[in-house]
Protein backbone atom coordinates (compact mmCIF):
# COMPACT_ATOMS: atom_id res chain seq x y z
CA UNK A 1 0.00 0.00 0.00
CA UNK A 2 1.58 3.49 -1.18
CA UNK A 3 1.95 6.35 1.59
CA UNK A 4 -1.18 8.20 -0.06
CA UNK A 5 -3.36 5.05 0.68
CA UNK A 6 -1.93 4.79 4.23
CA UNK A 7 -2.86 8.00 5.07
CA UNK A 8 -6.56 7.75 3.49
CA UNK A 9 -7.28 4.57 5.40
CA UNK A 10 -5.40 7.01 8.38
CA UNK A 11 -8.01 9.63 8.21
CA UNK A 12 -10.86 6.83 8.18
CA UNK A 13 -9.37 5.93 11.78
CA UNK A 14 -7.13 2.75 10.85
CA UNK A 15 -4.55 2.70 13.58
CA UNK A 16 -2.62 0.20 11.18
CA UNK A 17 -2.00 2.03 8.62
CA UNK A 18 -1.35 4.78 10.35
CA UNK A 19 1.52 2.37 12.47
CA UNK A 20 3.01 1.50 8.92
CA UNK A 21 3.24 5.75 8.63
CA UNK A 22 5.26 6.06 11.94
CA UNK A 23 7.71 2.75 10.63
CA UNK A 24 8.64 4.66 8.11
CA UNK A 25 8.86 8.43 9.40
CA UNK A 26 10.00 7.67 13.10
CA UNK A 27 13.62 7.90 12.73
CA UNK A 28 13.13 11.35 10.81
CA UNK A 29 10.72 12.84 13.45
CA UNK A 30 13.28 11.86 16.23
CA UNK A 31 15.88 13.19 14.72
CA UNK A 32 14.43 16.34 14.40
CA UNK A 33 13.24 16.25 17.48
CA UNK A 34 16.61 15.54 19.48
CA UNK A 35 18.40 17.82 17.28
CA UNK A 36 15.68 20.80 18.70
CA UNK A 37 15.52 19.82 22.43
CA UNK A 38 19.17 18.68 22.49
CA UNK A 39 18.36 15.53 24.51
CA UNK A 40 17.31 12.11 24.03
CA UNK A 41 14.22 11.95 26.65
CA UNK A 42 12.88 15.11 25.27
CA UNK A 43 13.39 13.73 22.02
CA UNK A 44 11.96 10.93 22.78
CA UNK A 45 8.43 12.32 23.98
CA UNK A 46 7.86 14.99 21.76
CA UNK A 47 8.18 12.06 19.10
CA UNK A 48 5.30 10.18 20.91
CA UNK A 49 3.56 13.46 21.43
CA UNK A 50 3.83 14.00 17.64
CA UNK A 51 2.48 10.82 16.16
CA UNK A 52 -0.39 10.98 18.82
CA UNK A 53 -1.00 14.62 17.74
CA UNK A 54 -0.53 13.72 14.09
CA UNK A 55 -3.19 10.75 14.45
CA UNK A 56 -5.35 12.61 15.89
CA UNK A 57 -5.35 16.16 13.30
CA UNK A 58 -4.54 13.52 10.23
CA UNK A 59 -8.19 14.71 9.39
CA UNK A 60 -6.23 18.11 8.56
CA UNK A 61 -4.00 16.78 6.43
CA UNK A 62 -4.65 18.49 3.23
CA UNK A 63 -2.07 16.78 0.64
CA UNK A 64 1.29 18.03 -0.04
CA UNK A 65 4.55 16.28 1.90
CA UNK A 66 3.33 14.06 4.59
CA UNK A 67 7.22 14.55 5.95
CA UNK A 68 6.98 18.78 5.98
CA UNK A 69 3.42 17.70 7.93
CA UNK A 70 5.19 15.34 10.63
CA UNK A 71 8.29 17.89 10.40
CA UNK A 72 5.72 21.03 11.13
CA UNK A 73 3.93 19.17 14.29
CA UNK A 74 7.31 18.05 15.74
CA UNK A 75 8.79 21.03 15.58
CA UNK A 76 6.05 23.48 16.76
CA UNK A 77 5.95 20.42 19.86
CA UNK A 78 9.20 20.67 20.15
CA UNK A 79 9.54 24.72 20.16
CA UNK A 80 6.24 24.39 22.48
CA UNK A 81 8.29 22.54 25.38
CA UNK A 82 11.16 24.77 24.98
CA UNK A 83 8.89 27.50 25.83
CA UNK A 84 7.26 25.85 28.57
CA UNK A 85 10.58 24.90 30.25
CA UNK A 86 11.02 28.69 29.75
CA UNK A 87 8.44 29.93 31.04
CA UNK A 88 8.46 27.21 34.41
CA UNK A 89 12.03 25.86 34.64
CA UNK A 90 12.46 22.66 36.45
CA UNK A 91 16.27 22.63 36.48
CA UNK A 92 18.67 25.74 36.60
CA UNK A 93 20.39 26.06 33.63
CA UNK A 94 23.20 27.16 36.21
CA UNK A 95 25.52 24.45 36.54
CA UNK A 96 25.60 23.80 40.38
CA UNK A 97 27.79 22.17 42.53
CA UNK A 98 27.28 19.31 45.16
CA UNK A 99 26.27 22.48 47.70
CA UNK A 100 23.75 23.98 45.34
CA UNK A 101 25.95 27.00 44.70
CA UNK A 102 26.44 28.36 41.16
CA UNK A 103 29.45 27.22 39.29
CA UNK A 104 31.24 29.88 38.29
CA UNK A 105 31.63 30.15 34.50
CA UNK A 106 27.55 29.66 33.36
CA UNK A 107 29.24 29.13 29.92
CA UNK A 108 29.98 25.86 30.65
CA UNK A 109 28.98 24.59 27.34
CA UNK A 110 31.24 26.49 25.49
CA UNK A 111 35.18 25.11 26.75
CA UNK A 112 37.01 27.95 26.07
CA UNK A 113 40.18 26.62 27.23
CA UNK A 114 40.12 24.18 24.98
CA UNK A 115 41.95 24.71 21.74
CA UNK A 116 40.17 23.81 18.29
CA UNK A 117 43.14 20.82 18.12
CA UNK A 118 41.85 19.31 21.67
CA UNK A 119 39.02 19.44 20.39
CA UNK A 120 38.56 18.17 16.90
CA UNK A 121 40.73 15.56 19.07
CA UNK A 122 37.80 14.71 21.36
CA UNK A 123 34.70 15.78 18.85
CA UNK A 124 34.08 13.69 15.68
CA UNK A 125 33.06 15.52 12.80
CA UNK A 126 29.20 14.53 13.92
CA UNK A 127 29.47 16.14 16.99
CA UNK A 128 30.97 18.53 15.80
CA UNK A 129 27.60 19.92 14.13
CA UNK A 130 25.50 18.83 16.84
CA UNK A 131 27.25 20.75 18.97
CA UNK A 132 27.08 23.91 16.95
CA UNK A 133 23.47 23.30 15.91
CA UNK A 134 22.21 23.16 19.24
CA UNK A 135 24.19 26.62 19.88
CA UNK A 136 22.56 28.10 16.65
CA UNK A 137 19.79 30.79 17.83
CA UNK A 138 16.63 29.26 17.82
CA UNK A 139 15.44 30.64 14.73
CA UNK A 140 18.23 29.89 12.36
CA UNK A 141 18.44 26.13 13.92
CA UNK A 142 15.17 25.53 12.76
CA UNK A 143 15.08 26.69 9.39
CA UNK A 144 18.76 25.06 8.50
CA UNK A 145 17.44 21.62 9.88
CA UNK A 146 14.63 21.78 8.09
CA UNK A 147 16.33 22.23 4.62
CA UNK A 148 20.11 20.87 5.08
CA UNK A 149 19.29 17.84 7.29
CA UNK A 150 15.36 17.27 6.12
CA UNK A 151 15.94 17.85 3.02
CA UNK A 152 13.08 20.16 2.42
CA UNK A 153 13.09 22.67 0.04
CA UNK A 154 12.00 26.63 0.91
CA UNK A 155 8.52 26.33 -0.18
CA UNK A 156 7.72 23.26 2.19
CA UNK A 157 10.29 24.82 4.48
CA UNK A 158 7.87 27.86 4.52
CA UNK A 159 4.75 25.93 5.12
CA UNK A 160 6.06 24.17 8.20
CA UNK A 161 7.64 27.36 10.17
CA UNK A 162 4.73 29.70 8.68
CA UNK A 163 7.26 32.07 7.81
CA UNK A 164 7.36 33.98 4.17
CA UNK A 165 10.14 32.40 1.91
CA UNK A 166 12.23 35.97 1.80
CA UNK A 167 12.44 34.50 5.87
CA UNK A 168 13.37 31.56 5.12
CA UNK A 169 16.39 32.56 2.88
CA UNK A 170 17.97 35.11 4.73
CA UNK A 171 17.90 33.18 7.82
CA UNK A 172 18.64 29.96 5.83
CA UNK A 173 22.21 31.90 4.60
CA UNK A 174 22.81 33.17 8.11
CA UNK A 175 22.30 29.83 9.55
CA UNK A 176 24.82 28.47 7.28
CA UNK A 177 26.96 31.57 7.59
CA UNK A 178 26.94 30.85 11.77
CA UNK A 179 27.33 26.92 11.25
CA UNK A 180 30.62 27.67 9.19
CA UNK A 181 31.93 29.95 11.88
CA UNK A 182 31.06 27.56 14.74
CA UNK A 183 32.77 24.38 12.94
CA UNK A 184 36.03 27.02 12.48
CA UNK A 185 36.13 26.44 16.28
CA UNK A 186 37.05 22.88 15.03
CA UNK A 187 40.30 23.36 13.34
CA UNK A 188 41.99 20.38 11.70
CA UNK A 189 39.28 18.52 12.08
CA UNK A 190 36.83 20.28 10.05
CA UNK A 191 39.83 21.25 7.24
CA UNK A 192 40.00 17.23 7.13
CA UNK A 193 36.75 16.92 6.84
CA UNK A 194 36.26 19.35 4.08
CA UNK A 195 39.08 17.66 2.31
CA UNK A 196 36.96 14.85 2.84
CA UNK A 197 33.49 16.09 1.05
CA UNK A 198 35.43 17.54 -1.29
CA UNK A 199 37.13 14.18 -2.31
CA UNK A 200 33.88 12.39 -2.11
CA UNK A 201 32.05 14.84 -4.28
CA UNK B 1 39.10 30.85 5.51
CA UNK B 2 37.90 33.93 7.01
CA UNK B 3 35.36 35.85 4.79
CA UNK B 4 34.39 39.10 7.17
CA UNK B 5 33.90 41.31 4.45
CA UNK B 6 31.58 40.05 2.51
CA UNK B 7 27.98 41.75 3.19
CA UNK B 8 24.76 39.57 4.78
CA UNK B 9 23.51 40.12 1.29
CA UNK B 10 26.38 38.88 -0.30
CA UNK B 11 26.04 35.39 2.01
CA UNK B 12 22.03 35.27 1.09
CA UNK B 13 22.65 35.09 -2.63
CA UNK B 14 25.65 32.77 -1.99
CA UNK B 15 23.17 30.35 0.14
CA UNK B 16 20.59 31.28 -2.00
CA UNK B 17 22.72 30.11 -5.66
CA UNK B 18 23.79 26.89 -3.94
CA UNK B 19 20.30 25.99 -3.32
CA UNK B 20 19.14 27.32 -7.05
CA UNK B 21 16.80 29.65 -5.47
CA UNK B 22 18.44 32.87 -7.61
CA UNK B 23 16.64 34.32 -10.83
CA UNK B 24 18.79 34.32 -13.67
CA UNK B 25 19.20 38.05 -13.73
CA UNK B 26 20.88 37.76 -10.11
CA UNK B 27 22.34 34.78 -10.88
CA UNK B 28 24.44 36.30 -13.90
CA UNK B 29 25.31 39.19 -11.94
CA UNK B 30 26.60 37.16 -8.55
CA UNK B 31 28.88 35.25 -11.35
CA UNK B 32 30.56 38.30 -12.99
CA UNK B 33 30.91 39.08 -8.97
CA UNK B 34 32.36 35.82 -7.91
CA UNK B 35 35.01 35.99 -11.29
CA UNK B 36 36.29 39.45 -10.42
CA UNK B 37 36.51 38.52 -6.04
CA UNK B 38 38.31 35.32 -4.45
CA UNK B 39 37.19 35.94 -1.33
CA UNK B 40 33.96 35.54 -2.83
CA UNK B 41 34.62 32.48 -4.63
CA UNK B 42 36.16 31.10 -1.06
CA UNK B 43 32.98 31.82 0.41
CA UNK B 44 31.23 29.78 -1.67
CA UNK B 45 33.25 27.15 -1.84
CA UNK B 46 33.25 26.74 2.11
CA UNK B 47 29.11 26.99 2.04
CA UNK B 48 29.16 24.32 -0.64
CA UNK B 49 31.04 22.27 1.57
CA UNK B 50 28.94 23.05 4.77
CA UNK B 51 25.72 21.99 2.98
CA UNK B 52 27.06 18.78 1.57
CA UNK B 53 28.40 17.93 4.93
CA UNK B 54 25.43 18.43 6.31
CA UNK B 55 23.27 16.91 3.85
CA UNK B 56 25.23 14.00 4.36
CA UNK B 57 24.45 13.62 7.90
CA UNK B 58 23.20 10.53 9.01
CA UNK B 59 19.36 10.47 10.72
CA UNK B 60 19.26 9.72 14.40
CA UNK B 61 18.09 6.27 14.75
CA UNK B 62 14.25 6.17 16.93
CA UNK B 63 15.73 4.49 20.48
CA UNK B 64 11.97 2.59 19.76
CA UNK B 65 9.33 2.41 18.00
CA UNK B 66 6.32 4.75 18.42
CA UNK B 67 3.67 2.75 17.43
CA UNK B 68 0.32 3.48 18.40
CA UNK B 69 -2.95 1.27 19.78
CA UNK B 70 -6.13 2.23 20.65
CA UNK B 71 -5.43 2.25 24.22
CA UNK B 72 -2.04 5.05 23.65
CA UNK B 73 -3.10 7.49 26.04
CA UNK B 74 -4.10 10.56 24.07
CA UNK B 75 -5.25 8.96 21.17
CA UNK B 76 -8.74 10.28 20.02
CA UNK B 77 -10.27 6.61 18.22
CA UNK B 78 -12.71 8.27 15.56
CA UNK B 79 -15.66 5.42 14.38
CA UNK B 80 -14.86 4.42 11.44
CA UNK B 81 -17.21 5.71 8.32
CA UNK B 82 -20.41 4.05 8.61
CA UNK B 83 -20.01 2.56 12.53
CA UNK B 84 -22.39 5.59 13.51
CA UNK B 85 -25.23 4.63 11.11
CA UNK B 86 -25.42 0.87 11.76
CA UNK B 87 -26.57 1.03 15.05
CA UNK B 88 -29.13 3.50 13.84
CA UNK B 89 -30.38 1.75 10.76
CA UNK B 90 -30.53 -1.55 13.02
CA UNK B 91 -32.46 -0.13 15.72
CA UNK B 92 -34.51 1.94 13.03
CA UNK B 93 -35.25 -1.23 10.99
CA UNK B 94 -36.16 -3.07 14.67
CA UNK B 95 -38.39 -0.43 15.38
CA UNK B 96 -40.47 -0.16 12.50
CA UNK B 97 -40.84 -4.22 12.25
CA UNK B 98 -42.02 -3.78 15.56
CA UNK B 99 -44.36 -1.42 14.85
CA UNK B 100 -45.57 -3.14 11.71
CA UNK B 101 -46.30 -5.90 14.06
CA UNK B 102 -48.17 -3.96 15.88
CA UNK B 103 -50.36 -2.45 13.14
CA UNK B 104 -51.25 -5.74 11.25
CA UNK B 105 -52.09 -7.61 14.39
CA UNK B 106 -54.09 -4.47 15.30
CA UNK B 107 -55.43 -3.91 11.84
CA UNK B 108 -56.54 -7.97 12.06
CA UNK B 109 -59.16 -7.02 15.45
CA UNK B 110 -60.28 -4.15 13.82
CA UNK B 111 -60.94 -5.88 10.57
CA UNK B 112 -62.64 -8.76 12.36
CA UNK B 113 -64.72 -6.35 14.49
CA UNK B 114 -65.79 -4.13 11.25
CA UNK B 115 -66.51 -7.37 9.14
CA UNK B 116 -69.06 -8.05 11.85
CA UNK B 117 -70.30 -4.41 12.19
CA UNK B 118 -70.55 -4.65 8.59
CA UNK B 119 -72.15 -7.91 8.80
CA UNK B 120 -74.50 -6.56 10.89
CA UNK B 121 -75.67 -3.01 9.15
CA UNK B 122 -76.09 -5.54 5.85
CA UNK B 123 -78.33 -7.40 8.45
CA UNK B 124 -80.07 -4.82 9.44
CA UNK B 125 -80.47 -2.79 6.29
CA UNK B 126 -82.03 -6.29 4.61
CA UNK B 127 -84.45 -5.95 7.69
CA UNK B 128 -85.51 -2.43 6.82
CA UNK B 129 -85.78 -3.10 3.29
CA UNK B 130 -88.10 -6.13 3.69
CA UNK B 131 -90.11 -3.60 6.06
CA UNK B 132 -90.34 -1.05 3.78
CA UNK B 133 -91.50 -3.69 0.94
CA UNK B 134 -93.75 -4.77 3.96
CA UNK B 135 -95.66 -1.82 4.81
CA UNK B 136 -97.89 -0.68 2.02
CA UNK B 137 -99.14 -4.38 1.22
CA UNK B 138 -100.25 -4.39 5.10
CA UNK B 139 -102.00 -1.37 4.24
CA UNK B 140 -103.59 -2.38 1.28
CA UNK B 141 -104.05 -5.74 3.31
CA UNK B 142 -106.08 -3.46 5.87
CA UNK B 143 -108.02 -1.83 3.06
CA UNK B 144 -109.11 -5.17 2.35
CA UNK B 145 -109.86 -6.22 5.77
CA UNK B 146 -112.15 -3.59 5.95
CA UNK B 147 -113.48 -4.28 3.00
CA UNK B 148 -114.70 -7.50 4.19
CA UNK B 149 -116.22 -6.26 7.10
CA UNK B 150 -118.72 -4.01 5.05
CA UNK B 151 -119.19 -6.91 2.80
CA UNK B 152 -119.98 -9.15 5.97
CA UNK B 153 -122.32 -6.57 7.60
CA UNK B 154 -124.11 -5.60 4.43
CA UNK B 155 -126.55 -8.71 3.48
CA UNK B 156 -125.04 -9.86 0.49
CA UNK B 157 -128.14 -9.43 -2.42
CA UNK B 158 -127.94 -11.69 -5.16
CA UNK B 159 -126.72 -10.31 -8.82
CA UNK B 160 -127.04 -11.58 -12.43
CA UNK B 161 -123.76 -13.45 -12.28
CA UNK B 162 -124.44 -14.94 -8.90
CA UNK B 163 -127.84 -15.67 -10.00
CA UNK B 164 -126.57 -17.97 -13.06
CA UNK B 165 -124.16 -19.33 -10.24
CA UNK B 166 -125.99 -20.23 -8.39
CA UNK B 167 -128.14 -22.10 -10.67
CA UNK B 168 -125.20 -24.05 -11.36
CA UNK B 169 -124.33 -24.81 -8.09
CA UNK B 170 -124.34 -23.74 -4.78
CA UNK B 171 -120.59 -24.87 -3.91
CA UNK B 172 -119.12 -23.42 -6.79
CA UNK B 173 -120.97 -20.03 -5.83
CA UNK B 174 -119.89 -19.71 -2.75
CA UNK B 175 -116.16 -20.47 -3.69
CA UNK B 176 -115.96 -17.94 -6.23
CA UNK B 177 -117.40 -15.47 -3.73
CA UNK B 178 -115.33 -16.45 -1.61
CA UNK B 179 -112.29 -16.39 -3.80
CA UNK B 180 -113.40 -12.86 -5.13
CA UNK B 181 -114.14 -10.92 -1.80
CA UNK B 182 -112.30 -12.86 0.86
CA UNK B 183 -109.77 -11.17 1.02
CA UNK B 184 -106.06 -13.31 0.71
CA UNK B 185 -103.88 -14.58 3.76
CA UNK B 186 -101.36 -12.11 4.42
CA UNK B 187 -98.00 -12.80 6.07
CA UNK B 188 -98.44 -11.45 9.84
CA UNK B 189 -96.62 -7.99 9.38
CA UNK B 190 -95.09 -6.20 12.57
CA UNK B 191 -95.15 -2.56 12.70
CA UNK B 192 -91.37 -1.51 12.89
CA UNK B 193 -90.42 -0.75 16.12
CA UNK B 194 -87.75 2.16 16.76
CA UNK B 195 -84.42 0.45 17.94
CA UNK B 196 -80.96 1.11 18.42
CA UNK B 197 -79.81 -0.23 15.31
CA UNK B 198 -82.16 1.67 13.09
CA UNK B 199 -79.66 5.04 14.13
CA UNK B 200 -76.78 2.45 13.06
CA UNK B 201 -78.81 1.91 9.97
CA UNK B 202 -79.57 5.75 9.64
CA UNK B 203 -75.66 6.60 9.81
CA UNK B 204 -74.50 3.62 8.10
CA UNK B 205 -72.93 5.55 4.94
CA UNK B 206 -70.62 7.42 7.38
CA UNK B 207 -70.22 4.79 9.52
CA UNK B 208 -68.45 2.50 6.80
CA UNK B 209 -66.83 5.37 5.12
CA UNK B 210 -65.20 5.74 8.05
CA UNK B 211 -64.31 2.26 8.76
CA UNK B 212 -63.10 2.09 5.45
CA UNK B 213 -60.99 5.49 5.89
CA UNK B 214 -59.48 4.05 9.08
CA UNK B 215 -58.23 0.46 7.54
CA UNK B 216 -56.65 2.78 4.62
CA UNK B 217 -54.77 4.96 6.88
CA UNK B 218 -53.74 1.77 8.34
CA UNK B 219 -52.88 -0.27 5.29
CA UNK B 220 -50.80 3.05 4.36
CA UNK B 221 -49.48 3.03 7.93
CA UNK B 222 -48.19 -0.94 7.02
CA UNK B 223 -46.68 -0.07 3.86
CA UNK B 224 -44.61 2.62 4.93
CA UNK B 225 -43.37 0.75 8.06
CA UNK B 226 -42.80 -2.24 5.94
CA UNK B 227 -40.58 0.23 3.84
CA UNK B 228 -38.75 1.64 6.52
CA UNK B 229 -38.12 -1.85 8.09
CA UNK B 230 -36.61 -3.01 4.65
CA UNK B 231 -34.84 -0.38 3.63
CA UNK B 232 -33.03 0.38 7.22
CA UNK B 233 -32.61 -3.26 7.25
CA UNK B 234 -30.60 -2.90 3.97
CA UNK B 235 -28.82 0.17 5.24
CA UNK B 236 -27.78 -1.56 8.52
CA UNK B 237 -26.12 -4.45 6.69
CA UNK B 238 -24.12 -2.67 4.16
CA UNK B 239 -22.46 -0.39 6.92
CA UNK B 240 -22.37 -4.08 8.73
CA UNK B 241 -20.23 -5.18 6.06
CA UNK B 242 -18.23 -2.34 5.19
CA UNK B 243 -17.35 -1.62 8.99
CA UNK B 244 -15.95 -5.16 8.46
Amino acid sequence: MDERSLILESQKGDIDSFNRLVLAYQNIVYSQAYRVMGEPNAADDATQETFISAFNKISTYRGGSFKAWLLRIVTNACYDELRRRKRRPTVSLTPQDSQGEPIESPNWLIDTNETPEETAERSEIREAIEYCLRNLPEEFREIILLVDLQGLDYRETSNVTGKPLGTVKSRLARARERMRECLFQFGELLTSTYRFVHESK
Amino acid sequence: MMNGDISPEEWEELSALLDDQLSSKEKKGLDSRLQQSPQLRSALSELQTLRSLLRIQPGIRAPRNYLLTADTEGIRTRRRQGSLFFPVLSFTAAVAFLMFVFVFVSDLFLGGSQVIQRNEVMEEQAEFQLMEKALPESAASDEAVGEIGEAQAVPLEPVEGDLEMMEKGTEEFDRAQLDARAPEPQPKVETPVSEPGEELLKNEPYLIGYLISNRMVLRLLEIFLVFVAFSSGVGAFYFYQKRG
